[in-house]
Parts: structure tokens; C-alpha cells; sequence
């Protein structure tokens, strides 16, 4: 009897063994899935683009009646995203909060799903994610709502079909999926000139075929992808214009947005490469050669130009990095698990919680530090009626976050703001100015043009502790909301006495 | 047909090989010598020594009639060095700006020559220069523009030179050590310290060189005080100075910060774990760690810097440098053929990573100096603001000091502190020691206001907005973030010439006209 009970026991779980796999899978999946949603459960808000692009949607208006912009700026560089947000805006009805909701969760689980189905060991792109979340920024960047998540994934499919298809060349064929991948990050993100890095990665990996496949879809999905803003040509110039301005115009580069800045290279990628070399050498990987590897070429280029421009490492060199870890590390789990051994489900399960738990964790406020942010609008504080900018006026400000939450919370405002997302785009006199107030460190001096153009429609925002209002005495203030000054030309009510405090008076 | 074209072309691409170790050296030289100038094409400026020095050298002044001395001072401690440039201004009257200029870029220059000279393969100081600009502050420190960069040099071709050659040293070696730390101490001074590389190739039981060294370092020690025209003087001071440096302040806190504590430096074990780790798999034969006096000095470095910070960053991370550039030459040996295209390429993507690494403006490195604002007296709105003839910068703030006195070397008046505030007076030092340790408190200040003439100015940063808390004295904000009082002066019709300290703060609107 016991003997049969055991046999059965044993063939009931060899029985089970079948749906690891199935298991592991759908235990992946839903680690992705939820990672998201609890950061969401937070409060969370993305600080930059995210909240323009919906606000941008919601408002219905093109970037010309929203900045103040120069001659340069004649397309929407990222049309394909904001032409989706609209849509989506316009069938659901949905407000700017929720598509910001939907731009993080989508776009990230699309990324992770997107590279996981790529892998035969799902499990080892959690791995990977666990470890490149405790020494980089890499969670942030993924759940900040972006269509650039969109070009991450793409370059990650094609980093990880490299890696599976093996060592036999390509064929042509491969130009069907890697050209519509390629233009619909076009279409989406816009920065076609990127994607020349990943053809110079295959081609100093020594992977000529691959590089041509891959230069050639470039240029195919470059086209579709532009052709489909319906201004091709002035699409792919724009582009490149924009970049040329966006690290030219600045004398020195700590008065550009700080991921444009220098990174000043990243140890820990030294680190873990060599942590690859042992693991390799001591596991007995079969790994292509580093040297013959596109995605340690992609983490090489994007580490040295990221010493100059941030971006370069953060959107293109840190993906490879995961790619080439999550590769080596699935050759690892291939070699220690059987497929369908429950000491793999295990594993898939403890990956899972800790891939949860540290993308998940608040330290230090991630995730709900912008929960305490107060925004300029009327509909929450009321207060402040008279002090938004009136019909047809111009919110000048040299603080960038407070134009992503101004227009968020009020994408129907009917003014202007002086600065945008990208302070290139801002015309010559109002680049200078604001160049001028980063050089100064926000010395009140620097904002005088401005001041002397303000006219009673427009005004002056600037942040500053309740006991600093700014050190401009031609305007009148006002502490709107916690941590903000606003300011306009004075103005005597019928009373005779001024509606706000004088700067110099608040002391 | 095609046969011939196909040899004479492959006979073509082998006779270039023999022009690939001559290129890699153009390549690493270029390098070296593009990084300096790309950083100085910043606008890049030291922001302490290397100020003072170019400044004296401009004043031609000797240091008392510069600083309020105490009686410890007795002769120039970089006397050989404050020579060099003023010989150096003398032949070519350039500005103390052009002066700093040298100093960054030739110390740079000669510091990574000498490594790269003595290396068999010098991309791996390329290598290594791009590993030490990511975690620490070794780049930063050897474009400082001081003297104590050639002793950074002298240390690591002593080191290099070990590696090179191997055990026994012959006698003859004693010649060239000499003549490398006479010249580091000449120009230097601290002669004392090169007892820790002579401590670290005894504990690496290198005892013939270690002997050799420490007979170097005597006779360097005497040479070079010789040479200063003040042997025993010179000796003696740079021994007080290294006792009072340490042994006047009650707390760490008011001593300049390089010769505070500093953490552990923890990313220096994993490079040390790291190479270990190469050493095994990549099978090199290097000298065992416990047998080399680079890692025995990266120790005693790191252990001393825990306790005053120059010992790790002038002596301790050099040490590591060779230590990580001897393994890395090792590597490239066993990898790369000197003649081969791949160390070529190898070469050049170094030079590349290497300058993007050094010369990329991280955190404003190279440009935060950019902003800075000085007195000078070209500015109207410091007309009566700066001292009078034979008057006394009074100020709690080094960078006060080695601004000013950049700006105005032939100024006519002194500074109560200069770069070192174990040279101040003793009643001065204890002003400034409470000053530091009160966290900024004016009160601490009071033996200085009372002792203040008309001719002196007292000056301190602080934000536009909260002008010193010293109501004794009448203020000028004058330039951003720098406050100057003086004692009050009443103009003609009896009112004071300025905003007097106390009022400031009812009236902001009228300071930002």
C-alpha cells in the first residue's frame, strides 16, 4: 500500500511537472503586471513629460497655442504619442490623470512583455531587473511614462532575437518584423538618428549581416515611421534640428535639463561586466564572446557617450546591460534548472517577490513624493482667482516642473507658458533670459526683461519659502500654493489699497 | 595577376604593422595632452594652492607681506615652487590667470608622462585613467595644479620602476631616486612623507630597495633643503608645520578639509578584489599582492586616509593606479599582439572613453567656477569697499582668501588667513577655531571687531537676502554672496555711507535695486 501510495505521490507530482513551465510564465506575467499597479496605488506621478503629453491631449491644442515658442518647433516631434493620447482621450473621456495612469502601466508592462516573450527563461529578465534596480535609476526611468519606453522595447526585441536566433546568419526576411518595430518607435518617440547606435553596436560585434538588416530597417522604419506624422521630410529634418539646438544653444551644459547633462560614468556597469566575465568562466556559460556581442558593444557606446549626455546611457546603454545580464543569466538557469523542475518554479517565485519588492519599495519617497506637491489651479484652490494668467496671457517661469504641473492640472488655461518641456524651444529673447536666471543661480536680476514686458494678463511664477518672496519690487505677489510665488503687475482695486502683499511688506 | 596584387596588398597591411606601437604612443600622448586644455578651455579654475601660488608669483612678495603670521612661519614651505613661477612670470609677464593655466595643464601633463614612460604598454594608463575618473577624485586631484602632483609622479615611476626591473636593485639606482625626490621635495617640501612608500616596500619585503629608498629620501631630504638656501630652517619648519597642522586643532572640524578624516573607500576593495579576480582567470603572471609595494602603500594609504584624507588621495590611490595598471599591462600583453590592428583599435577606443571620462562636465566640475564673482577694485560698486593701504582682510573663509588675492596679487594689504590657519597668530587661530566650531556664530567674532581699523574689512559670504549679524560694522553686498563690513564712516552730512547691518532686513525692497 505504501509503496503504491508513494508511486502515486510520486507520479502525481511528475504529473504536475508539465505546468511549470505554464507556471512560471504565468507567474512572470503577473509580477509585471503588478509592479505597475501597486506604484500607481501609491499616488505616483510621473515629474516631467508624461503629464504634458496628456494634458497636451486632453487640451486638443497644438504646441504652438500652449508655448511660446520659436521658429524652429513646426511639428509635434513626438506626434505619434500625443495623436494615441488624444485619441484615447476622445473615445474614453478619460482626464489628463488617468492617461498619465495609463502612459506608466502601459508602457511598462508593454516593455517588459515585449522582452520577456523574447527569452526561454522569462524568469532571468526579472533577475536581471532586480539587480539593475539596486544600482540604477532603472525602475524610474521605466515607469516614467514616456514613449521612449517604446524605443527601449523595440531595441530590447531585437537585442534578444540577436541572442536567440544563434550564430547562423540572418535572413533577409528578419527586415519584415525589425522595420515596423523600428517605425513605430519612429512614429511614437521620433528620434529616428538614434537607432544609428545599435547598427554600430551589430557592427562592431563583428555582425555584418545583422548590421545591414538592421541599417536597413533603420532607414525603411525612419520613413514609415515619419511618413506617418504626415510630414515626412520636415519631420526627419526637424529632428535632427531639434538635437542640434538642444546640446548647442548652452554655453556649458549644467543649464540644460538634467538628463541631457553628463553622467560621469557609471561604476557599477564596470562592476557588473567583470561580475559577467567570472560568472561566465566559473558557470562554464556558452555565451557568445563579449567582444562578438552587440548588446555589450550598445552598453560600451552608451557608457562613453553617456559621460557626455546622460540619455545616451540611461535609454540605450542601461536596456543592453539588462539584455546581456537577463542572456547570460537565462545560459545560467538553462544549465543549473531543467525546465519543468520545481526547484525552477521556486526560484521564478522568489525572483518574482524580489523583483516586486525592490521596484515596488518607496525609499526615499519614489514613488509618493509628489502626493505633498500642490499644483496652480483654481478648481483646487480657489484662492488664487486673479492669479492665474488671464485670457491670453503669458506664464513665465524658468522652472520647468512648474510648466509640466500647471498645464497638467489646467490643460484648458488659456495662456501661453514662456517655457516648455525643452528650453530650446523657447525664443531667442526668453532663451536668454532664462539662461541668465540658471546662471545666476535664480537671482531675481536675471528675470528683469521678462518683468519689463509682463503686461496685466500675464505672470511671473517662481518658487521660494513663504518667508522669500522674490526680490522684484515692480510686481505685486502672491504665496499661491506651498513653495510658490506668483507675481503681476500691480493693480489698485477700487478701494485704493493693494489686493496682495507688496514683496518688500511680507518680512 | 590578382595573385601578386592580393601579396603585395597583404605585405602592404604587414609593413603598417610595425608603425602600430609608434601610433599608440602618438595616440596616448595626444591624449594626455588634449585633456588638460579641453578642461581649461572650460573656463576651468582650481579653486585653492594653485590661486595663492600664481598669485604670489605674480606679487613677487614674500608671504609675510601678504598674510598676519604667527611665529611659527619661518620660511616659504613650497619655496622651490613659488621660485619656478615667478622665474616663470619674470620671462614671460603673463597674468596670474595664464600662471594657473600652466600649472593645471603642465602637472597634468607631466604626471601622466612620466607613468605612461615607464610602461611597456601605456594604454593601460589610458584604462586606468577611465576606472579612476568614475570613482574617485584621482582626476580631479592631479588637475589641482600644486606641487604635490609631481610628488603623485616621482611616487609612481619609483613604483613603475620596481615593476619594471625586478629584485635585486643595484646600488646605481640610489642616482636617479635622488635626483626624483630632490625635485619632488624642492618643489613640494613634505620630505617626511616618502617614509610611507620606504614603510611599504619593507612591509613587501623589497628590504634592498626599501633600504635604497629610504637612502634616497635622506639625502633627498638634505639636497633639497640645501637648495632652498635655508637647510636646517626649511627642515625643521616642514616638521613643526606637519606637528601644528594636526596638533593645534581640539577638532578635526576646523581643519582644511584634505586633512580630515575621510570614509573608507569602500569601491577601493572591490577594484582590489577585482584585480585578484582577473589575476586568477585571466592567468597573469604578476607578483603576488602581499610581495608589491604598491599594494602595501594602497593599504597603508587607506588605512592612514581614514584618519587624515591626503594620505589616501596623494599617496594611497596612486599606488592603487599602478597597482591597476601593471595588472591591466599585464592583460593587454597576454591579449593583444604590440603590433596588432586590435590594439590599435583597442588604443583608440581607450583614448576616446578616456577623454569623454576626464573632460565631461559632471556636476559642473569643470565649470562651477564659471559664476564666481571677486573683489576687485575695477568693480564700482566696490569703490571704498576693499581695504585701505596696509589694511587687514579679515575673514574666516579660505576660498576669501585665495580669490582675493588671485584677483589682486599687488594689493596693499594682508589677509588674517591664508591657506594654511596653522600660520596665523595664536589669538587670530582661536578666533577662527571658535568661528568654525559655533557652526558661524558672529559673536565668536568680537576679538576681531575690536581690534578692526578703518583701513581693515571684514568679509563673509552669506545670501543677499541675510547680511551678518554684526550691527559694529556697516555692510556692502558686494558681489553676490559676498558681504564686506567696515567700521562705520560718516559722510558729510552725518548720514552713514551704507545700509548699516540692522536696517537691511525692514527694507529688502531697496537691495534689489
Amino acid at each position: 500500500m505504501a509503496d503504491e501510495n508513494e508511486n502515486s505521490d510520486s507520479s502525481g507530482l511528475e504529473a504536475l511537472r508539465r505546468y511549470v513551465p505554464l507556471a512560471v510564465w504565468a507567474i512572470v506575467i503577473l509580477v509585471i503586471l503588478a509592479i505597475p499597479f501597486k506604484i500607481i496605488g501609491y499616488g505616483y506621478l510621473p515629474g516631467d513629460d508624461a503629464l504634458r503629453h496628456a494634458a497636451k491631449a486632453v487640451s486638443g491644442k497644438p504646441w504652438s497655442e500652449i508655448l511660446v515658442l520659436n521658429g524652429t518647433y513646426k511639428i509635434d516631434h513626438e506626434f505619434g504619442w500625443n495623436w494615441l493620447l488624444e485619441k484615447m482621450h476622445r473615445w474614453t473621456g478619460c482626464d489628463a490623470e488617468k492617461l498619465v495612469l495609463f502612459s506608466v502601466a502601459g508602457l511598462f508592462i508593454l516593455a517588459g512583455w515585449s522582452a520577456m516573450a523574447c527569452l526561454k527563461r522569462p524568469e532571468a529578465w526579472l533577475a536581471s531587473f532586480v539587480i539593475l534596480t539596486l544600482v540604477s535609476d532603472l525602475a524610474q526611468r521605466f515607469l516614467l511614462g514616456r514613449p521612449f519606453v517604446l524605443s527601449i522595447a523595440a531595441l530590447a526585441v531585437i537585442l534578444l532575437m540577436w541572442q536567440r536566433h544563434g550564430p547562423s546568419p540572418p535572413k533577409w526576411q528578419n527586415v519584415f518584423w525589425m522595420t515596423p518595430l523600428i517605425s513605430l518607435a519612429v512614429f511614437f518617440h521620433g528620434v529616428w538618428y538614434l537607432w544609428a547606435m545599435p547598427v554600430a553596436a551589430f557592427f562592431l560585434a563583428q555582425q555584418f549581416r545583422w548590421c545591414f538588416l538592421l541599417a536597413a530597417s533603420w532607414v525603411a522604419g525612419t520613413i514609415l515611421g515619419s511618413a506617418l506624422t504626415g510630414h515626412p521630410v520636415e519631420s526627419i529634418l526637424q529632428s535632427v534640428q531639434l538635437a542640434l539646438d538642444a546640446v548647442g544653444k548652452h554655453t556649458t551644459q549644467n543649464t540644460m535639463v538634467s538628463e541631457l547633462q553628463p553622467s560621469g560614468g557609471d561604476i557599477f556597469t564596470i562592476i557588473l561586466l567583470g561580475g559577467l566575465l567570472v560568472l561566465r568562466q566559473m558557470a562554464g556559460l556558452a555565451a557568445p564572446p563579449l567582444h562578438r556581442n552587440p548588446a555589450f558593444w550598445l552598453v560600451a557606446i552608451g557608457w562613453v557617450l553617456g559621460c557626455e549626455t546622460w540619455r545616451f546611457w540611461g535609454d540605450w546603454g542601461t536596456p543592453a546591460m539588462v539584455v546581456l545580464i537577463a542572456t547570460d543569466l537565462q545560459l545560467l538557469f538553462e544549465l543549473r534548472f531543467p525546465a519543468d523542475s520545481f526547484k525552477r518554479l521556486a526560484l521564478a517565485c522568489v525572483l518574482a517577490l524580489a523583483c516586486f519588492a525592490t521596484m515596488t519599495t518607496d525609499a526615499n519617497s519614489r514613488w509618493s513624493s509628489t502626493l505633498t506637491t500642490q499644483y496652480l489651479s483654481v478648481a483646487e484652490h480657489p484662492e488664487l482667482k486673479g492669479w492665474m494668467p488671464d485670457k491670453g496671457g503669458i506664464f513665465y517661469s524658468a522652472d520647468m516642473s512648474l510648466f509640466y504641473q500647471t498645464f497638467f492640472k489646467n490643460p484648458d488655461g488659456d495662456w501661453r507658458y514662456a517655457l516648455g518641456f525643452e528650453s530650446t524651444l523657447m525664443t531667442d529673447e526668453n532663451f536668454e533670459v532664462y539662461h541668465k536666471v540658471l546662471w545666476n543661480f535664480g537671482d531675481a536680476k536675471a528675470y528683469k526683461p521678462w518683468v519689463d514686458k509682463m503686461q496685466p494678463q500675464d505672470r511671473l511664477v517662481i518658487r521660494g519659502g513663504r518667508n522669500a518672496p522674490p526680490n522684484i519690487p515692480q510686481l505685486e505677489w502672491n504665496y499661491g500654493v506651498s513653495g510658490i510665488w506668483l507675481g503681476r503687475l500691480p493693480r489698485t482695486p477700487a478701494g485704493g489699497t493693494l489686493p496682495a502683499v507688496p514683496a518688500a511688506a511680507v518680512r | 595577376m590578382p595573385n601578386e596584387t592580393v601579396s603585395d596588398d597583404f605585405i602592404g597591411v604587414e609593413l603598417l604593422h610595425r608603425y602600430v606601437p609608434l601610433v599608440v604612443w602618438v595616440v596616448v600622448i595626444f591624449s594626455i595632452v588634449i585633456i588638460p586644455l579641453k578642461i581649461a578651455g572650460y573656463g576651468y579654475l582650481p579653486q585653492d594652492d594653485a590661486l595663492a601660488d600664481a598669485a604670489k608669483a605674480v606679487s613677487g612678495k614674500p608671504w609675510p607681506e601678504i598674510l598676519v603670521l604667527g611665529p611659527s612661519y619661518k620660511m616659504d614651505h613650497h619655496f622651490g615652487w613659488h621660485w619656478l613661477l615667478r622665474e616663470i612670470y619674470l620671462a614671460t609677464r603673463c597674468d596670474t590667470d595664464a600662471l594657473v593655466m600652466i600649472e593645471v595643464s603642465a602637472m597634468f601633463i607631466v604626471c601622466c608622462c612620466a607613468a605612461s614612460a615607464c610602461l611597456k604598454r601605456p594604454e593601460a594608463w589610458l584604462a586606468a585613467m577611465v576606472i579612476f575618473s568614475v570613482w574617485s577624485g584621482f582626476l580631479q586631484r592631479i588637475l589641482i595644479g600644486r606641487p604635490l602632483i609631481l610628488t603623485i609622479a616621482v611616487l609612481m615611476v619609483v613604483l613603475f620602476a620596481w615593476q619594471r626591473r625586478g629584485p635585486p636593485p643595484k646600488w646605481q639606482a640610489i642616482l636617479w631616486m635622488t635626483l626624483l625626490i630632490t625635485l619632488a621635495a624642492f618643489l613640494h617640501g613634505v620630505w617626511y612623507l616618502w617614509a610611507l612608500p620606504v614603510a611599504a616596500f619593507f612591509l613587501a619585503r623589497e628590504f634592498r630597495w626599501g633600504f635604497l629608498l629610504a637612502a634616497s629620501s635622506v639625502l633627498a631630504a638634505l639636497l633639497s633643503a640645501a637648495l632652498t638656501g635655508h637647510p636646517l630652517e626649511s627642515i625643521s619648519q616642514a616638521a613643526t608645520l606637519a606637528f601644528r597642522v594636526e596638533g593645534i586643532h581640539s577638532t578635526q572640524s576646523t581643519l582644511v578639509h584634505e586633512m580630515r578624516p575621510a570614509n573608507a573607500d569602500f569601491i577601493a576593495v572591490l577594484l582590489l578584489g577585482g584585480l585578484v579576480v582577473l589575476r586568477q582567470l585571466a592567468k597573469l603572471e604578476a607578483r603576488p599582492l602581499s610581495r608589491n609595494p604598491a599594494f602595501w602603500l594602497a593599504v597603508l594609504g587607506w588605512i592612514l586616509g581614514c584618519q587624515t584624507w591626503r594620505f589616501w588621495e596623494d599617496w594611497g590611490l596612486p599606488a592603487l593606479a599602478v597597482l591597476v595598471v601593471c595588472d591591466l599591462q599585464l592583460f593587454f600583453e597576454t591579449r593583444f599582439a604590440a603590433d596588432s590592428f586590435k590594439r590599435l583599435g583597442l588604443v583608440c577606443g581607450l583614448a576616446l572613453t578616456a577623454y569623454v571620462a576626464a573632460t565631461n562636465d559632471v556636476n559642473s566640475r569643470w565649470t562651477n567656477v564659471s559664476t564666481a564673482q571677486y573683489l576687485t577694485p575695477d568693480n564700482p560698486d566696490l569703490d571704498g569697499w576693499l581695504p585701505d593701504r596696509g589694511g587687514v582682510i579679515y575673514s574666516a573663509d579660505m576660498t576669501i582668501f585665495y580669490q582675493t588675492f588671485f584677483k589682486n596679487p599687488r594689493a596693499d594689504w594682508r589677509y588674517v588667513l591664508g591657506f594654511e590657519p596653522t600660520y596665523m597668530t595664536d589669538g587670530d587661530f582661536k578666533v577662527y577655531a571658535n568661528f568654525q566650531t559655533s557652526d558661524g556664530d558672529p559673536k565668536t567674532l568680537q576679538p576681531w571687531m575690536d581690534k578692526m581699523r578703518p583701513e581693515d574689512r571684514f568679509v563673509t559670504r552669506a545670501p543677499r537676502s541675510a547680511p551678518p549679524d554684526i550691527p559694529q560694522l556697516e555692510w556692502n553686498y558686494g558681489v553676490s554672496g559676498i558681504w564686506i563690513g567696515r567700521l562705520p564712516r560718516s559722510d558729510t552730512n552725518g548720514a552713514p555711507a551704507t545700509i548699516p547691518a540692522t536696517a537691511v532686513r525692514t527694507n529688502t525692497a531697496s537691495l534689489a535695486q
